[in-house]
């Protein structure tokens, strides 16, 4: 038995099947970076704009959200609730990526100097105008990093939606290996594929982080 | 109502106290084992020679760059299937969530690094110390206080992602849960248990990060966040 | 004379500390007012309940004879009269010089961005910052140039009056020179200003009255003349000994 057989690419039938779960993951990625972005400023908002014992109950929200693991979540929409594969797989990735991106959104508010707002304020800008001209400008250029972080961990996560079976690249590549009686090479094949992806919106985020980057202003890590 | 929750912790209790032990085990050893391999990558990277920096580089970013349900199906069942070497499911677990997170705090250790004032290696450099004198008593120790709350957070993701070793058949809290489940038909009972306690060893463990943060800190030597932060 | 500011028995404690125990003063148009006094007297507090960036719990404050302090007050439309430069500068880390200025134009006095270019330029222009500087973000700055920018954005308000929270004291040394220089030039200019300062020799200089605050009461008042060449009160008289022995040092 070799140990890295090649042929196994040559059935290319096998081989444009998986690839073709690429499209699964990226409309994975996407739809749960979307919910989670929604629903993380709507989180944020509670965390920071409520009341006092309002944010503190939107906070502790969060914390569990986050306490979670993002299989147990799966599982608990698919088989508790009895929401469809695809259903669970997308609320499961976008409420685990509210927990996450609030807390980015809110510690890149947290992070603008306090004296600024003062400074909006003395020269006469209404609250509104201070949220929408001086804070959330700033906070979307720091956040950049972390949100990227945010995204390619969600790209990542997308192949524990295996436990559901839906047909992205991991479940597909498992179907395939199990049938062909080849694991290794296949989950070498995707691991591959998986780093370009990372790497290709590692890129794009980097670009768009260069673009707007400030002197001064959220740091790269 | 909780009836159900009463039934089930008479029933299955022992079932959930041997998967939570499972979950704290892989866990802490996987990180513990992470922090080892990270350490050595990190120093590595950053005073190894040429090669050494080359490879470990791409170590960290190959890991980086894939999901850990991957390389967790490459090691149980992707190694076994060349004929080399075959793992248990608990020790392929541990190894692939340590080989992981080795990779993500070998991170969290260069920035650490990088964040101590180059005049400080100067100075040892002044009193006759060696580079790796210099990384042992005068680096490493303000690495590892500057890199404790990223620390936290990767104990926290690690304990998370631990339940993937349910794929790889080990019955750890999450396999319990669906167990359960399954014997029961009481999925949201089970599942909020299992939740329950996650929850609760993610608050554990945070504060045991934080006593220890508190009782290690130097006044000015200040912290790394890594991947996510909880509490 | 037109009186431009009153304040009239203002009060400020935060918790069981009484910062302000009951000051009263005014300015007209056209006076320079310094405060001086030693540090936890009061005097930014004063500042910052004057322009409402801390709410004074009880006294009147009046600007052009409108009460700022009854309930009714638009506070952003008196705020935008009232100009503050800030001891931290706080410019907006997200702007260039040129937009930090042109901010309150646009987003205040809703301007043209077209309209506000002159008023812009010529704000800038009297805080002798330099054009090549104009499309700097604040981090690029020196503090010296920060706080000119930030005198700058003040002013380009049209303000009727500046408060100067220690415009100078976040400053290395050879940077305070050119923002003093900024200042006297608001003051040639015929600005309304009150100023909190420790640069005892520019508020001699500039002041047409300076005012002792200690302990959150005003002491004393008067000319330069009574206050600090012939200073009759003993703590005055002390306060200035510390100033001076201060800048010896430095």
């Amino acid at each position: 038995m070799k140990i890295f057989d090649l042929t196994v690419f040559s059935n290319i039938s096998a081989i444009k099947y998986i690839l073709n779960g690429t499209f699964n993951t990226i409309f994975l990625t996407l739809t749960g970076i979307g919910i989670g972005f929604i629903c993380g400023s709507l989180l944020t908002f509670g965390e920071v704009y409520l009341p006092s014992p309002f944010n503190f109950i939107f906070r502790i929200f969060g914390e569990i959200l986050r306490g979670i693991p993002l299989t147990v979540l799966f599982l608990i929409l698919y088989l508790g609730f009895n929401l469809g594969t695809l259903t669970s797989a997308i609320v499961g990735l976008g409420i685990r990526s509210a927990a996450y991106q609030s807390q980015i959104f809110r510690s890149s508010l947290e992070a603008i100097p306090q004296g600024q707002l003062l400074a909006a304020l003395s020269i006469g800008l209404k609250k509104s105008e201070i949220f929408l001209h001086i804070l959330l400008p700033q906070a979307i250029k720091i956040m950049i990093p972390s949100w990227s972080n945010e995204f390619i961990t969600l790209l990542k996560d997308t192949s524990i939606a295996f436990v559901l079976g839906i047909t992205e690249i991991m479940t597909r590549a498992e179907l395939i290996s199990r049938a062909i009686g080849r694991y290794f090479e296949i989950y070498i094949f995707i691991a591959a594929i998986y780093f370009i992806m990372v790497r290709g919106s590692n890129y794009v985020l980097n670009l768009i982080y260069e673009k707007n980057k400030i002197p001064g202003l959220g740091e790269r890590r | 109502m909780f009836e159900s929750y009463l039934r089930i912790f008479d029933k299955y209790g022992p079932d959930i106290f041997s998967g939570l032990k499972l979950t704290i085990y892989i866990t802490i050893i996987s990180i513990i084992f992470g922090l080892f391999l990270g350490l050595i990558l990190a120093v590595l990277k950053i005073y190894g020679p040429k090669i050494l920096k080359i490879l470990s580089s791409l170590y960290i970013e190959i890991i980086r760059g894939t999901p850990m349900v991957v390389q967790l199906f490459i090691i149980y069942y992707g190694i076994p299937s060349t004929g080399l070497i075959r793992f248990s499911p608990f020790f392929a677990a541990i190894l692939g969530m340590g080989l992981n997170s080795a990779a993500y705090q070998a991170e969290y250790f260069r920035t650490a690094f990088h964040a101590i004032p180059v005049g400080q290696s100067d100075a040892a450099l002044s009193i006759g110390m060696n580079r790796w004198k210099i990384i042992f008593y005068i680096l490493l120790p303000q690495v590892i206080r500057i890199t404790i709350p990223a620390w936290t957070n990767e104990l926290i993701a690690l304990t998370q992602y631990s339940s993937l070793a349910m794929v790889l058949t080990v019955m750890e809290l999450t396999s319990v849960g669906k167990f359960i489940g399954s014997k029961t038909f009481m999925y949201i009972q089970s599942f909020t248990i299992i939740t329950v306690i996650y929850v609760i060893l993610s608050i554990v463990f945070t504060r045991l990060m934080v006593y220890f943060e508190k009782r290690l800190a130097i006044p000015g030597v200040s912290v790394v966040r890594g991947r996510g932060s909880i509490f | 004379m037109k009186e431009v500011l009153k304040v009239i028995d203002l009060k400020k404690s935060y918790g069981k500390n009484e910062v302000l125990k009951g000051v009263s003063f005014n300015i007209n148009e056209n006076e320079i007012k310094v405060i001086i006094g030693p540090s936890g007297g009061g005097k930014s507090t004063l500042l910052y309940c004057i322009n409402f960036l801390t709410r004074p719990d009880s006294g009147k404050i009046f600007l052009d004879n409108i009460e700022l302090t009854s309930p009714d007050t638009n506070l952003p439309k008196m705020r935008e009269k009232i100009g503050f430069v800030f001891q931290h500068f706080n410019l907006f880390m997200h702007l260039n010089a040129y937009n930090n200025v042109l901010m309150g134009l646009v987003r205040v006095k809703k301007m043209k961005i077209n309209e506000a270019k002159e008023i812009v330029e010529n704000s800038l222009n009297l805080v002798g910052i330099d054009k090549k500087l104009w499309n700097l973000f604040p981090a690029q700055l020196s503090g010296g140039q920060q706080q000119r920018v930030a005198i700058a954005r003040a002013i380009a308000m049209n303000p009727r009056i500046i408060l100067f929270d220690e415009p100078t004291s976040a400053l290395d040394v050879e940077l305070i020179g050119e923002v003093l220089k900024a200042i006297k030039n608001l003051a040639l200019k015929g600005m309304t200003m009150l100023l909190v300062t420790h640069e005892i020799e520019f508020a001699k200089d500039v002041a047409n009255e300076i005012i002792f605050l200690d302990n959150g009461v005003i002491l004393d008042k008067g000319s330069p003349e009574e206050m600090i060449i012939n200073p009759k009160n003993e703590r005055i008289k002390k306060f200035l000994g510390i100033i001076s022995k201060e800048k010896e040092n430095v």
